[in-house]
């Protein structure tokens, strides 16, 4: 279940249905939204490293931690189903599968 | 990058290995031999742990085709960045710096603390084979240098990072270290249960080495670096702190 509250979905400040709000320091990493969205998929969970692996650009690559927490917080991606064994992975969240635009 | 185009950076077009300039993090996981010497049952539940906090849990450090190329040995990890342009010292690093940030949570929630050095020079890895003075330098850094567990920064990575950085802090004694609980204020989840786990597991090693000042005292760094971290950045009221007399010594007295 998303911890993400949807009425705050798709605005500047989405929040947690427990209250939190977006920390503003990961609006920085809003920049690397066009490189690394499109190498999430729908339905396939892509992992910390399968994104990676799609990424040329340095900063990126470096930065794609921080992103992934960016990405999660406006409902651009979220968790897939805990694997057994394995690391996290994403798929396309709330946000990306209804189109709604986002801040590039 | 491609695995096969990393895997290229450390061998010339016939072959013969070559030092690449990287960033390289190397860390030594405390208490493993300890670890070791129990029950065969416990021994394979520290091994079930620390599997899931390398490889299961963030991302799989070793991942054979990934960006950043990682060796396991005895109770070290080494993990290197390699820099593959002009200029690109500051991302490999922060990216590295990053990746440790990680790799000490999960293995701070698996039970393992370490303690390590991040270098910038020039590293060889490839086939099993780690060399270099970048990995000579985090050696140095984590055996002689840190003394707590905490994964300081050499003077050349340290002089190649951008200013501020949030997941970096300086120490009292002059060095720069990983600020790896920073990065639990990115998360959408509730950082408070992590902060209690952190927290517990603290004071667990400070009551599990009350007789061996030593190792307390490296343990006392960490609830001191937590309180400070807790204190610094605030938990809405939310009291995570490493209680006072768990980070006491005790004297006993004369009788």
């Amino acid at each position: 279940m998303s911890l993400l509250d949807p009425q705050s979905l798709g605005t500047d400040t989405p929040r947690t249905l427990d209250g939190r709000t977006y920390p503003d320091r990961l609006r920085e990493f809003e920049r690397y939204d066009h490189l690394v969205l499109p190498l999430v998929e729908a339905h396939r969970p892509k992992t910390f490293d399968d994104l990676a692996a799609g990424l040329d650009d340095r900063n990126a690559l470096a930065d794609l931690p921080v992103w992934l927490a960016s990405a999660e917080w406006r409902g651009l991606i979220e968790r897939a189903d805990e694997p057994s064994r394995g690391p996290r992975a994403y798929v396309l969240g709330p946000l990306s599968r209804a189109g709604i635009p986002h801040a590039a | 990058m491609s695995q096969h185009r990393v895997d290229d950076l450390f061998v010339d077009r016939r072959g013969i290995p070559r030092l690449v300039q990287c960033a390289v993090l190397f860390i030594d996981l405390l208490g493993v031999r300890a670890m070791n010497r129990g029950p065969i049952s416990q021994v394979r539940h520290h091994l079930i742990e620390l599997d899931r906090a390398v490889t299961g849990r963030y991302r799989n450090y070793f991942r054979p085709e990934s960006e950043w190329r990682a060796a396991f040995f005895s109770d070290t990890l080494v993990l290197a960045a390699p820099i593959a342009e002009p200029g690109g010292e500051d991302a490999a690093i922060r990216g590295l710096v990053r990746q440790a940030a990680w790799l000490q949570l999960a293995l701070s929630w698996s039970d393992f603390f370490v303690r390590g050095g991040l270098s910038l020079g020039y590293f060889h890895i490839r086939d099993g084979l780690i060399f270099g003075p970048a990995l000579a330098e985090a050696y140095e850094l984590e055996s002689r240098r840190a003394i707590y567990p905490r994964v300081i920064l050499g003077p050349d990575a340290e002089a190649a990072m951008t200013r501020p950085n949030s997941h970096l802090l300086c120490d009292g004694d002059g060095w720069t270290f990983i600020n790896y609980l920073d990065s639990l204020f990115d998360d959408l989840e509730d950082p408070v249960p992590t902060f209690q786990l952190h927290r517990d597991r603290v004071v667990e090693r400070l009551g599990r080495h009350r007789d061996d000042k030593r190792v307390w005292e490296k343990y006392r760094w960490v609830a001191e670096y937590h309180n400070a971290f807790v204190d610094r950045d605030g938990l809405d009221g939310e009291d995570v702190h490493v209680p006072a007399d768990a980070m006491t010594w005790r004297f006993e007295p004369f009788a």
